[in-house]
């Protein structure tokens, strides 16, 4: 950690160099976070493409946002839920729109599926930014949790907050969240 | 709360399951989005990737596709496989390290490992690689389907296990090791396929590991080193040998034991090294006791009596137990013997890929080629070594005395000197203060300081060292020190000793070894120089130089370095347009051979701008001055003396291509080293004082130009000796400054003893000779004059 924070500090004072270290150390963190996200039979070639896609956006915003590990954590959750939610925008948009699909959508069933998931993804995102003008940090434990898929303990750390505090953050928000999608129903 | 209390049959259920951690990440659409976002673009059959054509798709993994294809560009028929893998990181570094890898797997040639051929990156950023071909069967199938016995089996795996050691000699771990990544050829020779392709993608796009092939340490994401390889050949081995065979999990005890050690959880407990895993199944073919199984006495006698089914009945159970006692006895001390042996075995494996493989392509002395990445590419390999042998004196030991010599090869003294030191501590707690290698260590440290120029610290070393290989008696060793402690002499400006030194060096010289004899000839040769025997050093360095050139090569270091003598001997006869004829070919060999970067290129730049400058051409002589200037302030220590010395022979040629400013600049630095504490040999300081006082006497600073000529003539004379042309050249400057200041009379005096002698030979100076002859001549005239108006 000392390490990181070392780095860190270096690469804020325009060190480049230092940037990349800390980058490649971070990077397992993503890695596991996208594998473990994706579980043994997940398509491991896109888990790659995944980490890839939130390693550039993170390299994009610059050594200056963030600042340990834990920031890391939370900003690579951040970074998931707007690939998601893009690409839940991405999909119910290009059907609309009456655009082909790529092709390797899905026919039939399998497709419907995929739509009602973009669409709950879109409400939950609707209610998160409700969420936001509450208390932001009940925001970024859900975007730890169910974006990043990371555990309880994990998030607390991400966020830098006692264990306790998480946990009734995490009650809170999704309390807050149940509503919010049922009353949108 | 769940989803389970939303009312039924609605969305909600659905839609509040996002709310459980874990859901969303499992989801289709998550899967689809990696689908559609960040799959591999397929590619189809006729399209072109590098000059290959894609023929057809032949497999699938978790790194990516690979095609069957061919070259396309009709240069000659080849068909590759073509791994055609996901978008990569793009920076430059990255990059950098792509091409570097990419480089020494293609280098990679072993029997047994399907190699590298090409690779690059297309413009949307995938990656790809053409390997061998090989058509076959994976090794697991091949067995299966042919039925092999075991043993034909175990000798498959050895041929594996062999090219996997081979790539471990050269820091290269394959990390994907599995039974599709071993295909058995039309000869029936196992290949392993994609070697170092896991690492080359560094960690920027870490393979699928195959399940049940994935180390523990690859699934923990922890540190992949020999042991994560050495783990996967066990999974293999047991894959292969179980392959087909019915009565699976029979497999003979031994065996189990063997596949169970390699694939141990505890990285530990494994085999340090494939040879080991080797050597285990080498025992098992020939029925001796595996180093896997602790085994016990009745084991032993067991496999003895296999062993020699003869003495069976013979015994009794006297008889066995006696046996038995005999076998326990000698188990004991082979295991012991073993035990050394292996040690011995491990740290020779190590030390061999250092010196001859992965290091005798970055070292100019074996025969290799360096440059600066090659250098940045050894260095990276320091670490992995360090990070690969943790906790083995010995092994370290011996690594970092290799490296240490490479680094000092590489022109890299500071790092050489601390892998050095450390290899002395190390080998001399393990194996003693007079062994071979601790010697060798303190004798490279030596040649560290040889060529830093410490010439004091490198006599002390020598002395210490040479009494210490005295003791133990090793010959060869104290011939190179006695040959080093001549040059340490002719550094120190000592030239009459070390010229009776070589010459004695040169008639005991050991028969056959060309390099030591080139080394005396170039000793020799600059000895004599030293001397002001220009017309001996000259036929000796050609002598040095074609014998070098036979023996040795034209790229040899040793014959490079000879023809910078040559070049000098040539400058000393006043053979100006040979000598940069000589200097030229020599630069070119040496930049070739040690890298742009480095004090051999610099120094024989500086002669070749030497040559120029007494040749009359400035201009010439500046462009090559530059150079060496630039590679040393590039390479050496900022206080060394080299540095100094160029750029007063730089100021020089400014001068005289009227660049004053420049030229005071240059000389003011040079002159500002005289001053440091840092230890300047005597030849060094002539130099550069006399280059001050030309400069002083060419712009008609004649007080400290007289003063210059003065210092450089105190210490010219004690290294020269009073007759040498070189200090000849110092009176005639000295006495045409005391000319010019009014002292007509001692200036004149020592203008007419000094030139004779300095127009003995076709020296460098014409300017000053010029400049005595006509001072002579006005006093001729002078006299003329007085003496007619005396009539």
């Amino acid at each position: 950690m000392s390490e990181i924070t070392q780095l860190l500090d270096r690469a804020r004072c325009g060190d480049g160099d230092a940037w990349e270290d800390v980058v490649e150390l971070l990077y397992a963190d993503l890695k596991r976070l996208a594998r473990g996200a994706l579980g043994s039979s997940a398509h491991t070639l896109g888990a790659t493409g995944l980490v890839h896609e939130c390693y550039e956006r993170l390299a994009r915003s610059g050594a200056l946002g963030v600042r340990d590990r834990c920031h890391f954590l939370s900003l690579s959750s951040r970074i998931m839920r707007q690939i998601l939610i893009n690409h839940a925008r991405d999909r119910l948009a290009a059907k609309r729109g009456g655009g082909s699909l790529p092709a390797s959508a899905a026919p039939g069933d399998a497709a419907q599926n995929l739509d009602n998931e973009a669409q709950d993804l879109l409400h939950l995102d609707h209610a998160l930014r409700q969420l936001e003008a509450v208390d932001q940090r009940l925001v970024h434990v859900v975007e730890c949790r169910i974006f990043a898929g990371l555990s309880e303990e994990e998030t607390a750390q991400a966020l830098d907050l006692p264990l306790r505090t998480a946990q009734r953050l995490w009650q809170r928000a999704r309390d807050y969240l149940r509503d919010a999608l049922l009353e949108s129903a | 709360m769940s989803a389970a209390d939303a009312p039924p049959g609605s969305a909600l259920p659905r839609r509040l399951r996002l709310l459980d951690p874990g859901h969303l990440l499992a989801s289709p659409l998550l899967r689809n989005l990696l689908q559609e976002r960040f799959a591999l673009r397929e590619l189809v059959a006729g399209e072109q990737v590098g000059v290959y054509r894609i023929e057809r798709e032949v497999g699938r993994g978790g790194m990516g596709l690979v095609y069957r294809a061919a070259r396309a560009d009709g240069e000659y028929e080849q068909t590759v496989a073509l791994k055609w893998l996901p978008d990569s990181a793009r920076d430059a570094a990255s990059a950098a390290r792509f091409r570097d890898e990419r480089q020494i797997l293609a280098n990679l040639r072993h029997p047994g490992i399907a190699r590298l051929i090409d690779g690059g990156r297309c413009i949307q950023g995938h990656l790809w690689f053409a390997m061998e071909y090989v058509d076959g069967a994976p090794l697991d199938e091949h067995c299966a389907a042919q039925a092999l016995a075991l043993p034909l089996r175990v000798q498959l795996l050895l041929a594996v296990l062999d090219a996997v050691a081979f790539a471990h000699a050269r820091l290269l771990i394959h990390r994907d090791i599995k039974p599709r990544n071993v295909l058995v050829d039309a000869d029936g020779q196992p290949r392993l396929l994609d070697f170092g392709i896991a690492a080359l993608l560094g960690s920027t796009a870490r393979p699928a590991y195959s399940p049940g092939f994935a180390s523990p340490e690859q699934l923990a994401c922890g540190e992949v080193g020999i042991a994560s390889d050495i783990w996967q050949l066990g999974r293999l081995c047991r894959r292969v040998l179980e392959a087909g065979n019915t009565a699976a999990g029979r497999l003979p005890a031994d065996l189990l034991a063997i596949v169970d050690k390699a694939a141990a959880a505890e990285p530990i407990q494994r085999y340090a090294t494939v040879n080991e895993l080797s050597a285990d199944l080498q025992r098992f073919l020939a029925q001796r006791p595996v180093r896997a199984r602790k085994a016990g006495l009745a084991h032993r006698a067991r496999l003895l009596l296999r062993r020699h089914p003869w003495s069976i009945g013979l015994g009794g159970f006297a008889g066995f137990a006696f046996l038995a006692t005999v076998v326990a006895f000698t188990a004991q001390l082979r295991r012991e013997r073993d035990e050394a042996q292996r040690a011995r075995a491990t740290t020779q494996a190590v030390s061999d890929f250092i010196t001859r493989d992965l290091l005798s392509a970055a070292d100019p002395w074996a025969g290799g080629r360096s440059d600066v990445r090659l250098a940045a590419v050894v260095e990276a390999a320091v670490d992995k070594v360090d990070a690969r042998f943790p906790q083995r004196a010995e092994v370290s030991g011996l690594l970092h005395l290799e490296l240490g010599r490479l680094l000092s090869n590489l022109g890299r003294q500071k790092q050489a000197a601390h892998s050095l030191a450390q290899a002395v501590e190390e080998l001399a707690g393990v194996r003693g203060p007079l062994d071979a290698a601790v010697l060798d260590a303190r004798y490279q440290t030596a040649k560290v300081s040889q060529r830093e120029l410490r010439l004091a610290d490198v006599e002390t070393r020598l002395r210490s060292l040479r009494a210490d290989a005295v003791q133990a008696g090793n010959l060869l060793l104290q011939r190179h020190i006695d040959v080093d402690l001549a040059w340490n002499e002719a550094q120190q400006g000592d030239f009459a000793t070390c010229h009776r030194h070589y010459l004695q060096l040169q008639q005991t010289d050991g028969e056959g070894d060309a390099q030591q004899q080139v080394v005396v000839f170039t000793g020799l040769s600059y000895c004599e120089q030293g001397l002001g025997q220009y017309s001996a050093a000259a036929v000796h360095a050609q002598q040095g130089w074609a014998l070098g050139r036979l023996r040795l090569g034209a790229l040899h270091p040793q014959t490079l370095d000879m023809s910078w003598v040559l070049t000098m001997a040539q400058i000393g006869l006043g053979q100006f347009d040979a000598a940069v004829a000589t200097g030229e070919q020599a630069y070119e060999g040496t930049r070739q051979v040690k890298g742009e970067q480095h004090s051999g290129v610099a120094a024989v730049a500086y002669q070749v701008g030497y040559a120029h400058l007494c040749a009359g051409r400035p201009r010439e002589a500046l462009d090559w001055l530059d150079r060496a200037v630039a590679i040393r302030l590039a390479v050496l220590a900022a206080d060394d003396p080299r540095i100094a010395v160029a750029r007063s022979q730089r100021a020089v040629a400014l001068l005289q291509s009227e660049q004053v400013a420049a030229a005071q600049a240059d000389m003011a630095q040079a002159r500002g080293l005289l001053a440091s504490p840092a230890a300047i040999s005597a030849v060094a300081r002539t130099v550069i004082v006399r280059n001050s006082a030309l400069m002083h006497l060419a712009l008609q600073e004649n007080d400290q130009a007289a003063a210059d000529f003065r210092a450089a003539l105190a210490t010219a004379t004690r290294i020269y000796g009073a007759a040498d042309t070189r200090v000849a050249v110092l009176r005639l400057g000295l006495g045409i400054s005391q000319w010019r200041q009014g002292e007509t009379q001692a200036g004149l005096a020592a203008i007419a003893q000094a030139l004779p002698e300095v127009t003995r030979l076709p020296g460098c100076q014409s300017e000053l000779i010029a400049q005595g002859r006509a001072a002579l001549a006005q006093m001729a005239v002078v006299a003329a004059v007085a003496g007619k108006r005396a009539q």
